[in-house]
């Protein structure tokens, strides 16, 4: 949250709902080698899901005609993934979500009640969760260089780094 | 379930339990991949466990003597009935599928068992594997088929691949009512299942993602003389469903009879004539080979659609080689082979001779009209085409399929109006469509989302600087990038949602 420098950039405050965290059901997530320009629900369960096959060196199918390999990938110990979704303006946010919200590593501790409902802030919420992911790679399987798992090293890189140092 | 199968004339009604007459057809598994049945043809399984030793029925006195060596269990009981059956029909039983299944030298292939009471075959010949019946080049009429009321034969399980018996008319239908000689039939009995006979799908039906091989057993007399081998293709332009390429061969010294089947450009004959002609090769499969290669629509959209393209000839001519090689692996001595041309025929004539030094390679246009072999492997290919579109299994779970989707070629109004209204905007088709013709892509891009593949981007993200940036005075202004770890794992820093 950027509040400084509130002349270059449109004022926003972003609310997540602690409580969604709690009741995100799993979801079976597919990430995939291009992106769809839409942001949509898909008939994942008809159309994708029936054409995986477990092919000679990991998964197979195809997207738009062209062929995907696949492996999965799990989200390291100590992390949860979460579908995140924004709601849309104007509904009426559940205050039982701020009284029952305990600190949470990616939560926003509530404002003041007073200052909510301005027509900058917002509220985010869960509506998935995941510990395991399919990745997909481009006719080729992503491998153990592919860019996501090395994001994934990252936030345990960051709690060293940002951790306390003994002082003697 | 034991069936056996007689001719009505050759038993009496009541000596089998009041035997079904007629016979319930709905019931009765599809063997090969033609559908209606032919005419005449008659398929009955035997399931292991209830097979029947010693049917009952005239002949069974004459040929008490054909049981041979009076051993228990499965193989004798089973064996008991093959020869029964052999000997009442004036049949002999050809191995189908020789034990050793590469290589005309291994394996006994052709091996021939007559239905001999001189020379009882061993259980073990017969025993534990599925085995076939067949009555070959006869056309039905007047014709039952009765479940014979027989012994149970215990533990009967398992299978002999493809056992084939193959009679004479001679003795065909003895004993009564003769089926006339102008409509005999076809009986074809089979224990366990194991269906060879014309095309089996089955595992394109399990799944049609990829590629699958279909072939008739090799003839013994194509691993012993020179053959000639045509190769085509059906299906190469539709914008839906699998291309299919064939292989089709027989002896030099047999071309005469294939011609005589008047085969002729698979284009040129109606659906119904082209299933009539293979049946009619299927009959003569003690002379004529075929194998076919069923490449779905999904395995084209993804050759050609590939970060390496793999272009629709390529694919075309090595699934030709693959099909020629997959011959002379099976034994076949393949003398000469002609090809109809996918593309410029002297280079790919080249190309196939090179690949076979050996075989006398020739290639030209509209081969499937010129030489009766290649006529032949058009009309393998055609039938396989269409029964593959037919009974397509669409892979996808989609809500009011339409199936008429018209000729599937891509200047066909219905055709284009089914891939109009199939359109899912994230998915694009079902994998029945071949994405990469151009008559598809074009309705993508109108009617779906649009997609951005990682190696679609080309180069316009840092394009070349301006050449006057480097003589500007002020210090050069780059975006300061993140660190290369951060860089190298995708990641960005966020500030705002």
């Amino acid at each position: 949250m950027e509040s400084s420098e509130e002349a270059a950039v449109e004022k926003c405050r972003v609310h997540l709902r602690p409580g969604t965290l709690r009741d995100a059901a799993r979801a079976t997530l597919h990430l995939l080698p291009c992106e769809v320009l839409v942001n949509r629900p898909a008939p994942v369960d008809r159309f994708f899901t029936p054409a995986i096959r477990q092919g000679p060196d990991g998964l197979e199918v195809s997207f738009r005609g062209r062929k995907l390999r696949g492996e999965e990938v799990v989200v390291p110990p100590g992390l949860v993934g979460y579908v995140m979704a924004m709601e849309e303006q104007g509904e009426v946010s559940m205050e039982k979500d701020f009284s029952e919200g305990d600190e949470r590593e990616e939560q926003e501790r509530a404002e003041p009640r007073e200052a909510l409902e301005r027509d900058f802030d917002q509220f985010i919420g869960a509506i998935a969760s995941f510990s395991r992911f399919t990745l997909w790679g481009l006719e080729t399987i992503p491998g153990p260089d592919a860019k996501v798992r090395g994001a994934l090293t990252w936030p345990s890189l960051a709690a060293a780094i940002h951790a306390q140092v003994p002082e003697d | 379930m034991l069936l056996l199968v007689y001719l009505s004339a050759s038993l009496p009604r009541g000596g089998h339990g009041g035997g079904r007459f007629p016979p319930t057809w709905p019931s009765i598994p599809r063997l090969g991949g033609l559908d209606p049945w032919p005419l005449g043809e008659v398929a009955l399984f035997l399931r292991p466990g209830q097979a029947g030793a010693q049917p009952r029925g005239p002949g069974h006195g004459a040929g008490s003597g054909v049981h041979g060596p009076r051993e228990s269990g499965a193989g004798a009981a089973l064996q008991a009935t093959g020869l029964f059956i052999l000997q009442t029909n004036g049949l002999r039983l050809e191995a189908l599928n020789p034990a050793a299944p590469t290589g005309g030298a291994s394996g006994t292939p052709g091996r021939s068992l007559e239905g001999d009471p001189a020379h009882p075959v061993p259980p073990k010949e017969l025993g534990g594997r599925p085995w076939e019946l067949q009555f070959p080049g006869s056309r039905a009429a007047g014709v039952s088929v009765a479940a014979a009321e027989t012994s149970t034969v215990a533990g009967a399980s398992g299978a002999c691949p493809g056992h084939r018996l193959v009679g004479s008319q001679s003795r065909f239908g003895a004993g009564g009512k003769r089926a006339p000689r102008t409509a005999p039939v076809d009986l074809v009995l089979a224990v366990g299942g194991g269906g060879r006979d014309g095309m089996d799908f089955s595992e394109l039906d399990r799944d049609n993602t990829g590629r699958c091989r279909l072939s008739s057993p090799v003839p013994a007399v194509c691993r012993q003389e020179p053959c000639v081998l045509g190769v085509d293709e059906a299906g190469r332009g539709p914008v839906l469903g699998p291309m299919v390429y064939a292989i089709c061969y027989c002896p030099l010294s047999r071309l005469g009879d294939l011609e005589a089947l008047k085969v002729a450009d698979s284009k040129t004959l109606s659906e119904s004539e082209r299933d009539r002609l293979f049946v009619k090769m299927e009959k003569d499969r003690d002379f004529v080979g075929w194998a076919l290669d069923v490449l779905s629509p999904n395995l084209i959209s993804t050759s050609m659609l590939g970060r390496v393209k793999y272009n629709l000839n390529s694919l075309s001519h090595d699934t030709a080689t693959g099909l020629v090689q997959y011959a002379l692996d099976q034994g076949v001595k393949v003398a000469q082979v002609f090809v109809d041309t996918v593309g410029l025929p002297e280079t790919y004539q080249e190309r196939l001779q090179q690949r076979f030094p050996g075989i006398e390679v020739t290639v030209k246009a509209k081969a499937d009209a010129l030489y009766p072999v290649v006529s032949a492997a058009s009309i393998c290919a055609k039938v396989a085409r269409d029964q593959a579109v037919k009974s397509w299994h669409f892979v996808e779970k989609l809500q009011d399929l339409d199936a008429d989707y018209g000729s599937g070629y891509p200047n066909d109004p219905k055709t284009k109006a089914w891939l109009r209204k199939h359109v899912e905007p994230v998915f694009g088709f079902p994998q029945f469509v071949r994405f990469s013709w151009r008559t598809a892509q074009s309705i993508l891009e109108k009617e779906a989302e649009g997609v951005i593949w990682e190696d679609s981007l080309t180069g316009d993200q840092e394009g070349p600087g301006r050449i006057m940036s480097y003589f500007s005075k002020g210090p050069r202004t780059h975006p300061r990038l993140p660190h290369r770890y951060f860089q190298e794992r995708g990641l960005e820093s966020a500030t705002i949602l």
